[in-house]
């Protein structure tokens, strides 16, 4: 028996089918999305253990898609597919300080699939089915700015993740293919385009220090890309194709910085986790020195929308991953490195 | 309304009903699901275009309608009646839902255009198994209340 994820909690509380799971920065607090319309955020209590801590329910008409945590842990940004971001902000400082709506973004002419803030918190990225990129440069005092909108994607734009380092704002599209952007001469331009993936790329990740990037996509297959050139990230290849484990689309994957880990999950219910290996005799044709390690078949009893690994470490080396499933479930599960 | 893209489409003859055993009033009998049953569900559906259902339009045929039950999976093919039926996207949005609405959870559902019979099947077909799409698309009012139309049983 290899190593496998032990289910910590089973949580209910949305309504409706949840999307999207990101823990805060601080792995203290997990927030999800939902077509119910809400973003909710749990917490793990002394006294009941994992549970719901606030919903914030005002802010959107239609589905919340994505949440994404500010680097400093104080702002949550939603995107939704009312075509609006709405900023969050931590009012106190306790542990579950209440969050307040503090901005509502217009612009995008449609449904917002995912939002990003840089590295340093002070750029935030939205992404939508009009194909476009919008960046904003965000101040103190909530007042957001559109410093630049990119449109080289040709189709909807599924997911954006910033470089954890640089300011480098990768994004996947319905295009089949992952473009990095950064800044020249003041805008922002696509500098690199991955193509290779056969249908819509959904998501990606990166690794610790930014030189490689795992994507996943309606191909059933996840891709290992790499940099071959540190110092700019100018070049990348695609270094492992690990086709064979999901039987249907892949819609999101997660890097766990410290342990190396990779998790996926898609419209096959199943959760899975890769490792690398260098000279592993587990080594599959095109895996690249990447292995599953372990496959939670029937995680949910529906589609797994969305994984996010807490990027904390247990002093017994377990880690907690966080999984969002059209059953209207979230769950946190807990994996031990081998 | 504008003008209609296929003004003159083949009608062909509805199957007769399903005929009720002895053992579909049986409890303990087990029932799996059937393609009849999936081809029941579908063919009632009426066209968007034309006083007719998917049926009598030969979009839906119980040939190519698959199911297995112990797999949790359905797999629907339709026929556009004209290859550049612009009609084929929600044609097939129709579909997903009615079998989404009516199957149990379990179940997972691909829905697509019968090879060779419409001049931009691959970008429907890839559009209708996108969930995001669906998702969205069923959250606009209109098109949700044109797709319940299509989904109106008449008697």
């Amino acid at each position: 028996m290899g190593p496998e994820l032990k289910q910590v909690a089973s949580l209910s509380g949305h309504y409706e089918r949840v999307w999207c799971v990101q823990w805060n920065p601080s792995g203290t607090i997990l927030a999800s999305t939902s077509s119910d319309k809400s973003v909710r955020l749990w917490v793990n209590t002394p006294d009941k253990g994992w549970t719901h801590g606030d919903a914030l329910e005002q802010g959107h008409t239609r589905t919340v898609r994505f949440a994404s945590w500010s680097p400093d842990g104080r702002r949550i940004a939603s995107g939704s597919f009312d075509s609006m971001i709405c900023v969050w902000e931590a009012q106190g400082e306790g542990m579950i300080a209440d969050f307040e709506c503090v901005a509502q973004l217009e612009g995008h002419e449609n449904e917002i699939k995912c939002t990003a803030w840089s590295p340093n918190g002070q750029l935030l990225a939205s992404c939508s089915r009009d194909k476009s990129v919008w960046i904003w440069e965000a101040d103190e005092d909530a007042e957001f700015e559109c410093v630049g909108v990119l449109t080289y994607h040709t189709q909807d734009v599924k997911f954006i993740k910033w470089h954890p380092e640089e300011e480098i704002l990768g994004s996947a599209s319905y295009d089949d293919t992952v473009r990095l952007h950064r800044e020249d001469d003041d805008d922002f331009e696509c500098y690199v385009t991955l193509t290779g993936h056969e249908s819509t790329v959904w998501a990606f990740d990166w690794n610790k220090d930014g030189t490689q990037i795992a994507t996943v996509s309606d191909d059933k297959t996840l891709r290992i890309w790499k940099c071959t050139d540190k110092r700019n990230y100018d070049e990348w290849r695609c270094v492992a194709i690990l086709s064979g484990f999901f039987t249907r689309a892949i819609y999101s994957v997660s890097w766990h910085h410290e342990l190396n880990l990779i998790a996926a999950a898609g419209a096959d219910d199943s959760i899975q986790i890769f490792a690398y290996e260098e000279g592993s005799t587990k080594i599959t044709e095109d895996g690249g020195g990447w292995y599953r390690l372990a496959n939670q078949a029937h995680a949910h009893d529906m589609d797994v929308n969305g994984v996010c690994w807490n990027q904390h470490v247990s002093e017994t080396g377990e880690a907690l991953l966080a999984s969002a499933g059209d059953d209207a479930l979230v769950k946190i599960w807990s994996f031990k490195n081998p | 309304m504008g003008s209609l893209d296929n003004a003159n489409p083949e009608v062909y003859q509805a199957t007769v009903e399903r005929e009720v055993t002895e053992a579909d009033y049986d409890e303990n009998e087990s029932d799996p699901i059937d393609n009849r049953e999936i081809f029941d569900l579908l063919r009632v559906i009426n066209d968007p275009e034309h006083p007719l259902t998917l049926e009598q339009l030969k979009v839906i045929s119980l040939d190519h309608v698959k199911v297995s039950d112990d797999e949790n999976a359905v797999d629907v093919e339709f026929t556009p009646t004209i290859p550049h039926c612009s009609m084929a996207t929600l044609i097939g949005l129709c579909i997903r839902v009615k079998l989404i609405r009516t199957l149990p959870p379990r179940f997972k559902v691909n829905v697509r255009i019968r090879e060779g019979t419409h001049a931009s099947e691959m970008a429907v077909n890839k559009q209708l198994a996108d969930k995001e799409r669906v998702a969205a698309a069923l959250e606009n009012a209109h098109l949700l209340n044109v797709v319940n139309q299509c989904l109106k049983v008449k008697n």
